[in-house]
């Protein structure tokens, strides 16, 4: 990209080899990316298939079987037992517990900070906030979640009197650490979209700052601001490391957010390096990562619709451009 | 948003008001070997509660148990720095006994095991020489340095004398618990013998088991014995028996934090409590931490 020529002269005078050779590198990066997905996807969705039709894994496990109340009553997470037991249910209100967490957590500091960002701050704070929010995308998710275990539990429980150390609070303000930056991101290059004329018009009319950010500026990057949280929501169910560090990964059903729980992931982390290959465990497992896979993209699927209708409907009533950043940021990152 | 700002708060509060009588229970990940002694000996089989978290690693449970007054964790006994130790009775009329070096090899400390090497067929050549060096004095010394427990006198063998000649690769896979006593051994005997090269990986007592099974390593390291239909699979695959050969001791070490009053606790009482019947410090004849 640094090599563009900058003038049609130079272009010109470049060989046409070295110009195809790029071309096709280009095209061929293209085809890698759309064929890893397909790739990873074809092969997790091969190691979960037995669990459809395998009698040997149906001797275990069934489908309705990790639905369904266990016939000795309620849902357990037991796969290394006796009688191996693998609800869903558990791990299902795990994830949820703890996603919800970190959005409520993590989409109020994002967008406010973009907006701040974005309509706010005076040019020096706004170069200190945007590389600080890059360094925090920066940290290792293993940091974050070592952070969250030793230090964040132990302040939390002497604030708050926790009886678990671990738990989704403790959880949710680690794996918010680990969303707020791409919320931000996104949403700040939303917000930044929005045309000068919209703010100077507002303005015109009498409208203060906070006004104009508020009622003019946000409603117009709306789609983007939408788009951002979903990726956020993508992030933080299939995000592993932080919550199997912080979790303390019980498999409760409780609703409970100062209670410990196992999230999807972390179950997949913690007990694949010890299912044996093609054991009942092992399909499971991947069937969970399949399931993972389906619920991220649904998201972004559901959210990209939601966008595009929204930014029609938006447009119509403003007749202006669109100003947003584009929903299909929110369809790459996330997959 | 108002709903939910509340039910935050409430939520917090309802931690503020927590029980200062339970217990806060700790174990490991169902990959480990260690999960699974602790439940086949002391739970006898029955499944873990649900409430019961599991955390990566004994160091891990240590850790955790160091910062949690009301919590109790078990793990290897290599790692019991910072904790209070408890003495372990088999039933309430027996006596309680610590996990000292003394009582694990006696055989008094009730929740003790073996650490195994498994093989297919008979082991012959370098790979027996070794063996017999990890069993025999020089080998047993590391164990105590690891932190583990030399075998008793009549388990052990004889320092082997030269090893047989020529050059061999041996790999051995196994459990987690002993991948850093096998790496020690390994290191030991290569400097002694650096006509055979070794190479240790860990990976969990099943992964190490299933790669015997497959014909993927010449030593299997295990801190559980091989089930049944393992050794079935073994002699199915290659019409030899899989030899089993205890090489060290290891204590499972119960603790609790430091400033917990309580020192002793009953096996049926441990179960109780990880089995989630809803026991409570007051009910172990202490009061709570």
């Amino acid at each position: 990209m640094a090599e563009r020529p900058p003038d049609a002269l130079v272009l010109a005078g470049r060989p046409r080899w070295g110009e195809r050779l790029i071309e096709t590198f280009i095209h061929a990066s293209g085809w890698i990316v759309i064929g890893s997905v397909v790739l990873i996807f074809v092969f997790v969705g091969k190691e979960a298939l037995p669990l459809l039709y395998s009698s040997e894994v149906h001797e275990e496990v069934t489908i309705p079987s990790m639905i369904l109340p266990r016939p000795e009553g309620g849902f357990s997470w037991q796969p290394v037992s006796t009688v191996p037991k693998y609800s869903l249910l558990p791990l299902l209100v795990g994830t949820l517990k703890v996603t919800i967490v970190a959005l409520l957590i993590a989409i109020p500091v994002s967008i406010g900070a973009a907006i701040f960002t974005s309509e706010f701050a005076p040019q020096a704070v706004r170069e200190v906030i945007k590389p600080a929010v890059e360094i925090l995308a920066g940290i290792p998710s293993v940091v974050i979640g070592f952070f969250a275990l030793m230090v964040l539990a132990s302040w939390l429980q002497d604030a708050f009197g926790f009886l678990m150390r671990l738990n989704a609070v403790t959880a949710g303000i680690g794996l918010a650490l680990a969303v707020i930056p791409i919320v931000y991101t996104v949403a700040e290059d939303a917000l930044s979209a929005v045309p000068q004329a919209f703010r100077d018009g507002s303005t015109a009319l009498g409208a203060n700052r906070w006004q104009t950010a508020w009622r003019v500026v946000l409603p117009a990057a709306f789609p983007g601001v939408f788009a951002a949280c979903v990726l956020g929501a993508g992030r933080a169910i299939g995000e592993t490391m932080i919550v199997l560090m912080s979790s303390g990964n019980a498999a409760t059903m409780s609703l409970d957010p100062t209670q410990s729980f196992r999230s999807f992931s972390a179950s997949i982390a913690a007990e694949l390096g010890e299912a044996p290959h093609g054991s009942p465990h092992y399909h499971v497992l991947f069937f969970l990562g399949a399931f993972l896979f389906v619920i991220t993209f649904c998201l972004n699927l559901a959210g990209q619709k939601y966008v595009a209708r929204l930014r029609a409907r938006l447009s119509g009533k403003a007749r202006a451009k669109p100003p947003t950043a584009s929903p299909h940021i929110a369809t790459t990152a996330g997959s | 948003m108002r709903k939910l700002l509340v039910a935050c708060v409430a939520a917090a509060a309802g931690g503020c008001s927590r029980d200062p009588d339970a217990i806060v229970v700790y174990g490991r990940e169902n990959n480990s070997g260690t999960y699974m002694y602790f439940k086949e000996h002391v739970l006898n089989d029955q499944d873990f509660a649900p409430t019961v978290q599991s955390l990566p690693g004994t160091a891990a449970v240590v850790n955790a148990v160091k910062k949690d007054r009301q919590s109790i964790g078990y793990g290897g006994i290599a790692y019991d720095k910072g904790v209070q130790v408890l003495a372990v009775r088999k039933d309430a009329a027996s006596p309680a006994v610590l996990p000292s070096e003394e009582n694990v090899i006696e055989g008094t400390y009730p929740i003790s095991r073996y650490l195994y090497f498994y093989t297919i067929g008979e082991p012959e050549g370098a790979l027996r020489h070794f063996i017999d060096w990890a069993r025999g004095p020089e080998g047993q010394k590391i164990c105590s340095q690891v932190g583990y427990f030399p075998l008793p006198p009549d388990r052990q063998a004889k320092t082997p004398g030269a090893a047989p000649p020529g050059k061999q690769t041996l790999t051995i896979k196994g459990s987690d618990t002993m991948v850093i006593l096998g790496g020690k051994w390994v290191e030991h005997y290569m400097q002694k013998h650096p006509d055979v090269t070794l190479q240790v990986t860990g990976g969990g007592s099943g992964t190490g088991i299933k790669a015997l099974i497959d014909g993927e390593t010449h030593i299997c390291q295990a801190s559980r014995p091989m089930k049944p239909k393992e050794k079935e699979q073994v002699k199915a695959k290659h019409g030899k028996e899989a030899v089993e050969i205890a090489v060290a001791l290891d204590g499972i070490a119960v603790f609790v934090h430091e400033s917990n009053p309580l020192r002793e606790v009953t096996l049926a009482q441990l179960k109780a409590i990880y089995t989630g019947q809803g026991t409570k410090w007051s009910a172990l004849g202490g009061k709570a931490p």
